[in-house]
């Protein structure tokens, strides 16, 4: 570790939480308030118009099923365009349509803000593919988190109204505005500052170079910039080549590096802000938000910690040893640079990489795995991900109105059994959907087959696929060969059921509380601001997080660990 | 239910025309305009204006008047179509296989103790940097090879050295390719001059 590493998370976190207010209020505005200007709001009427769309109001059910239906629709387009990409324009290296496990495969996991990359960019899909079908799904998977958060927030936090019968916004709304005040404007400067730094952006075909030493190489070649800026913004975490953020197309500098980690937490750190906003309440989104800064520097710390470490194996070799654990890693991110991108992309439901996971020390790949166990709670995807945090936070008051004896209120609305028991389910759902598809695979010849890393290694892989798939991540212990049918189609069936089921949890816990009255806050209420609330709320994640999976991380990362520091290999 | 298949449906095609297609083409467009070099791969040329590459990816060197880059798992080597890292976990027998034999490799005509990052593989296989440790270790090879002084090389490597960017963010690096180029244009002119 060095102090210039250190700096460099510090600041990190510092201009996250300078733009943390003026983009909170921002997206305030958008979601919350018309559009302040007449041309906005002209040129959205007529968008509006062109698909059909009135803005009024819809109940948690019809909100729901505007959001599956989009995507859904979402999934057959993007598996049609690459199994059909060869009769398709720009695909300048007349690649072949894609076998349709793994377009299946592609097309869910775009969909469902997975990003999971079962393909090599580069030798896989066309230019067209890319763009029509990827980097849509960037936008599309993003907005509809962000119309899923708004709409859990108004169901929380709103007054109900009485000729408004359980409305919690219009999903079309919410959606068509994420693309065009959040996702379009951002992603286009953001896509021109990785330009700047290096990040290529051009339709030719690959180039044939001949090298200094004379012999051959291809360059890879396309639109990167443009999807890299979406997959950053949005939390997706789909990038253009196959090594993701690690390609030097795809993140050339140290600087374009930074961008990026700081873009892919901002806005949901903003979120925090807007929810404070909408609640009335904004000690209790700043709260939210540091109790997020402490548990990602606490990963970040560990991460560091352990990659700084030389493998014990290579303590006999006559090696320099100040470079840590080295595989895997570029020189010009260093491992402040990877440590941090790392831990902020399983934070966040992102999951690109910058660096091999697979290579990462068994305690560094463990915090890993940790953070998306947990649930994606720090930071998280852009809106689902403070979703994810406030099941927590439902947990956490009725665990506390169990303590003092009396029903517990959120922000001035009484939590009630049906909605404790849908937050149960919601926090039950993914260890049973991580869990049983490890042990499958485990189990079966087929999902053995896959792994490269033998010995406790390989469970950890078999276990972060899964548990990548289920919470939405999209990153991986890489080793593992996805592309086979298993995995294939049963990543894809996990991916589906992690991101809708949780999704209507949601809604429909917001579609029971939107009608409930507000109360005023007594001396019997718990305070869902200050240190006793994030104590206890970061209590709660851990325990809940802990006790589920402790047993299979000792099988996996914990044995490893020790036979590490034993110096034993498989 | 068939209204809202059909807002879907308008949905869907208005925002793939959106974001599919209207935006990324905008953003070529612009960063054309703007950084027409970046968006087309930084591409570097030589003296007779021949392509050999980009400033971006790294290339392999095998012949030993030139700094080695990196290990590369991408294809069979720095394959820029292929890209990839080994993906070797901690306690893999292989990778330590690998990096026995790799510092078997380089024992043979250098110094030791090796630095770390000529011996373990990037993430990308892309890498185009190494340590300036690495350079300036590899630099009495060079200045053999090439019967110019050490103090020359160092000279060099130092000229090529990056500081980290602003002085704040990554690491100190030194572009391979961009180093070996220098050594072929510097020490041609010094050749000539004699």
């Amino acid at each position: 570790m060095t102090l210039l590493g250190w700096f460099e998370i510090t600041l990190l976190f510092f201009v996250v939480l300078a733009l943390t207010k003026p983009l909170g209020l921002y997206l305030y505005y958008v979601y919350e308030r018309h559009p302040q200007f007449k041309f906005l709001l002209f040129l959205e009427n007529r968008i509006f118009r062109f698909c059909g769309i009135e803005r009024q109001g819809q109940d948690w059910k019809k909100y729901a099923l505007s959001l599956l239906l989009f995507n859904i629709m979402g999934i057959v387009i993007v598996f049609l365009v690459q199994i059909a990409q060869h009769y398709l324009p720009l695909n300048p290296q007349n690649l072949p349509g894609v076998p349709w496990d793994l377009a299946l495969n592609t097309a869910v996991s775009f969909v469902t803000h997975t990003n999971w990359q079962a393909y090599s960019g580069e030798t896989t899909l066309s230019y067209f593919s890319q763009m029509a079908g990827l980097t849509w799904q960037n936008f599309s998977a993003a907005g509809t988190g962000m119309a899923a958060f708004f709409a859990f927030a108004r169901g929380l936090l709103h007054q109900p109204i009485v000729e408004e019968k359980g409305f919690i916004g219009n999903f079309w709304v919410d959606l068509i505005r994420s693309f065009l005040y959040v996702f379009f404007p951002g992603c286009f400067i953001f896509a021109l500052l990785l330009v700047a730094q290096g990040v290529i952006q051009n339709f030719s075909p690959a180039l044939d170079v001949t090298t200094l030493e004379g012999t051959k190489q291809t360059l890879a070649m396309g639109p990167a910039a443009s999807q890299v800026a979406s997959k950053i913004i949005g939390t997706n975490g789909g990038g253009f080549f196959n090594v993701n953020s690690a390609h030097p197309f795809e993140n050339p500098t140290p600087f374009s590096n930074f961008l990026q980690m700081a873009a892919l937490i901002l806005i949901p750190a903003a979120l925090t802000y807007t929810y404070g906003k909408i609640a009335k309440n904004q000690k209790h989104g700043w709260s939210l938000l540091f109790a997020m800064f402490i548990l990602s520097l606490l990963g970040v710390a560990f991460i560091y910690h352990f990659e700084s470490q030389v493998s014990p194996l290579f303590h006999h070799l006559p090696l320099t040893h100040e470079l840590g654990n080295f595989e895997g890693k570029e020189v010009r991110f260093g491992l402040a640079g990877s440590s941090l991108f790392a831990n902020l992309a399983t934070d966040t439901s992102g999951g690109p990489c910058n660096s091999m996971y697979d290579s990462f020390t068994p305690v560094g790949g463990m915090i890993l795995l940790i953070n998306m166990l947990l649930g994606e709670v720090v930071f998280g995807g852009v809106g689902v991900g403070l979703f994810g945090m406030l099941m927590f936070v439902i947990i956490s008051v009725f665990i506390a109105g169990l303590m003092v004896g009396r029903t517990p209120e959120y922000l001035g609305k009484k939590i009630e059994g049906k909605e404790v028991r849908f937050a149960i389910l919601y926090v039950a759902l993914y260890p049973l959907i991580i869990l049983l598809g490890t042990a499958w695979s485990t189990l079966s010849p087929y999902g053995i087959s896959s792994i490269l890393n033998h010995g406790p290694h390989g469970m950890s892989e078999i276990l972060y696929a899964y548990t990548s798939a289920a919470q939405n991540n999209g990153s991986a212990f890489a080793g593992l060969n996805a592309n086979t049918i298993w995995y294939n189609l049963s990543l894809a069936l996990t991916m589906f059921v992690g991101r809708f089921l949780s999704i209507i949890l949601g809604l429909a816990i917001a579609g029971s509380m939107v009608s409930k009255k507000m109360l005023v806050a007594s001396a019997g209420t718990f305070p869902t601001q200050g240190v006793l609330f994030v104590g206890l709320l970061m209590g709660i994640i851990f325990i809940v997080g802990a006790l589920t999976f402790f047993p299979i991380l000792t099988l996996g990362p914990f044995t490893e660990h020790l036979s590490f520091l034993q110096g034993k290999v498989f | 239910m068939l209204k809202v298949f059909f807002i879907a449906l308008r949905v869907c095609l208005f925002t793939l025309l959106l974001a599919g297609l209207i935006y990324p083409f905008a953003v070529t467009g612009v960063a054309y305009l703007l950084f027409y070099k970046e968006a087309m791969g930084s591409l570097v040329f030589n003296d007779q204006n021949i392509l050999i590459g980009s400033d971006l990816i790294g290339q392999n060197f095998k012949t030993s008047g030139y700094f080695f880059s990196r290990p590369s798992a991408a294809g069979k080597g720095y394959d820029a179509i292929a890209s990839s890292g080994s993906n070797l976990g901690p306690t893999s027998k292989e990778l330590l296989t690998q990096i026995r034999s790799r510092v078997d490799e380089l024992k043979k005509d250098n110094s030791e103790p090796i630095p770390l990052d000529l011996v373990t593989s990037s993430g990308s296989g892309l890498d185009p940097h190494i340590t300036p440790e690495a350079a300036i270790w590899q630099a009495p090879r060079i200045a053999l090879q090439r019967g110019v002084s050490l103090e020359r090389i160092i000279s060099i490597i130092e000229e090529f050295k990056e500081p980290p960017q602003f002085y704040i963010f990554g690491n100190e690096r030194i572009s391979v390719l961009k180093l070996n180029l220098a050594l072929d244009q510097y020490l041609e002119t010094q050749d000539s001059t004699q």
